[in-house]
């Protein structure tokens, strides 16, 4: 009984306490950060309406770096879904076998990489096409994506198979004793049920892109380049800009900056979430049908 | 129990089949003629291989990696004589679908009551809209189930009580518009009230499909059985 009581209050301390530095960062950032929230902190001297429209360019405003961000995670994740999904599912319904076990280690692996290596990876690969077939090439945007899809196709895997693992085996049994073709029971029947998983898995990834700074710095972010005009080209992202701003700030106001930056990256993030979540249950809906 | 004077006539023939589960064997040269329209209670203690064997009649068994099955079924299927144990995984579906069967225990698929029998009928046969929920309001009457879920359709299928979700599935396989149906012990959870309407339902049924079920009570045996196969 006694070590149960303490088992349940080491429990809630743990909970408390997460909750508790949660919240501390939360509002340190936006207690920073607020107050900085201006017109000026997204487009600088430009004129508010011409800078967001992207009629005139913006020196020293972070809107380019917004734009960039959502370009760059979003470029990732159309990358990364298709590929990541699929070998989720693969990895979930194959039967065990030599192939399957190596597969399952590279994801593994893979997920384990620190990100500066997949920068690293996408500059060297810069490098030899540049060598190699087209010595035009440079840094980009879409280099960024590419690198950060690899980067994220692991964590997109390892969610859609566990979700897909957690539905009962006699799910599928049912569907295909109905007359539902393999490729039907995963479509209508499994992955619908599993989207909760697989949708927090793609936030993991979309939150995971949406971060990452050493595989950005690597590959096309620059301190300066207003907004995107083409994934060929290099631009600018608010991780890069917050760790800009906060590495090298001349006064007090740059740093301040920074932390502007931090919560309209918060915020990014976190709409990009509620979205998520909207299109889930959407998704949910739409398969079931009423009467 | 069919009541009729004319000479049954053979549908199905299986011949001397043998399942394992690994190294473990299930059903070794078992061998039954199935009849169309008659009911085919098989007996048999826990374990000796009736759900199994129900499995092998719609190639459910090719689900289990461990599973080897050998012999011959053959089953006469809209007209056809169709060998069972030859198709391809891509006739499957369609064999499922003509051979429909509910489970030992009820096993729901996500959503309502309703998405329960609509799904299935979407995916499977492509009907939807007024058809689909007339097919779904005489499947539900099929099974003695429409007076207790008539009012609430879209509630979570889940919420019904065990014998009600069995009935449902029941309903599921009935709306498929199966030839040969295979029950798992169809009244295992059900209380005689209801035990005695759904055995005047296999009846019923009898008259339209062929039935191959299992079932542990020696007097329902008796009350439904036109042949009953045992095992051992
Ligand atoms: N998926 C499976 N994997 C491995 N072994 C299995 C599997 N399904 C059944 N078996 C084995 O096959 C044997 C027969 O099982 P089966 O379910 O057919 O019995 P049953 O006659 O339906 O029993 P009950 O009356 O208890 O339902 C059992 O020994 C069981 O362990
Ligand atoms: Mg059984």
């Amino acid at each position: 009984m006694k070590a149960d009581n303490i088992f349940y209050y080491w429990c809630l301390v743990c909970v408390v306490s997460l909750a508790l530095s949660f919240f501390t960062v939360i509002s340190f950032i936006v207690g920073h950060g607020l107050p900085t929230i201006n017109g000026a902190l997204f487009v600088g001297d430009t004129d508010f309406i011409r800078g967001i429209l992207g009629l005139s360019p913006i020196w020293d405003g972070i809107w380019p770096a917004c734009v960039g961000t959502l370009m760059v995670v979003f470029s990732a994740l159309l990358l990364a879904i298709i590929p990541g999904l699929a070998s989720g599912i693969w990895l979930a319904q194959a039967k065990p076998s030599g192939f399957k076990h190596i597969v399952s280690l590279v994801i593994d692996i893979i997920a384990g990489i620190p990100s500066i290596l997949m920068g690293l990876f996408g500059f060297s690969l810069i490098l030899l096409l540049r060598h190699w077939l087209l010595p035009s090439a440079n840094v980009c945007l879409f280099l960024s994506a590419l690198s950060l899809a690899i980067l994220i196709i692991p964590y997109l895997a390892a969610s859609v198979k566990t979700a897909l693992l957690a539905l009962p085996a006699s799910l599928l049994l049912t569907a295909l004793s109905l007359g539902m073709s393999y490729r039907q029971a995963l479509i209508k029947v499994l992955i619908p049920q599993a989207s909760k998983g697989i949708m927090s898995g793609i936030m993991l990834a979309t939150g995971r892109a949406a971060e990452d700074t050493a595989v950005i710095m690597l590959t096309g972010v620059v301190v300066n380049a207003g907004l995107p005009i083409s994934i060929f080209e290099r631009y600018e992202a608010l991780p890069f800009t917050i760790f800009y701003y906060s590495a090298q700030y001349q006064n007090e106001a740059e740093l301040q900056l920074a932390f502007g930056a931090a919560l309209v990256l918060l915020c990014l993030t976190a709409s990009l979430f509620a979205f998520a979540s909207l299109l889930q249950s959407r998704y949910q809906g739409m398969t079931s049908d009423s009467y | 129990m069919t009541v009729t004077n004319e000479q049954p006539k053979c549908i199905g023939r299986v011949t001397n089949l043998t399942i394992k589960f690994g190294p473990q064997t299930v059903l070794e040269n078992f061998s039954m003629n199935i009849y169309q329209h008659r009911i085919h209670v098989l007996i048999g203690a826990s374990g000796s291989g009736k759900t199994t064997f129900l499995r092998a009649l719609n190639r459910l068994n090719d689900c289990f990696a461990t599973c080897h099955t050998q012999g011959q079924i053959n089953l006469s299927l809209a007209h056809k004589m169709v060998a069972v144990d030859c198709l391809k995984m891509t006739q499957l579906p369609q064999l499922r679908r003509q051979v429909g069967m509910v489970f030992q225990h009820p096993q729901l698929l996500p959503g309502s009551i309703a998405d329960n029998i609509l799904l299935p009928l979407r995916v499977v046969a492509g009907v939807t809209g007024v058809d689909a929920n007339n097919l779904t309001q005489q499947a539900l009457e099929q099974a003695a189930l429409w007076d207790e879920v008539a009012g609430r359709l879209d509630m979570p299928a889940t919420c019904l009580s065990g014998g009600q979700q069995q009935r449902l599935c029941l309903a599921r396989t009935l709306a498929l518009q199966p030839e040969i149906l295979l029950l798992d012990e169809p009244t295992a959870s059900l209380d005689p009230h209801t035990t005695h309407q759904i055995e005047q339902l296999i009846i019923k049924l009898a008259k339209q499909y062929t039935i191959v079920m299992v079932c542990h009570n020696e007097q329902q045996q008796q009350r439904l059985a036109d042949y009953v196969i045992k095992f051992h």
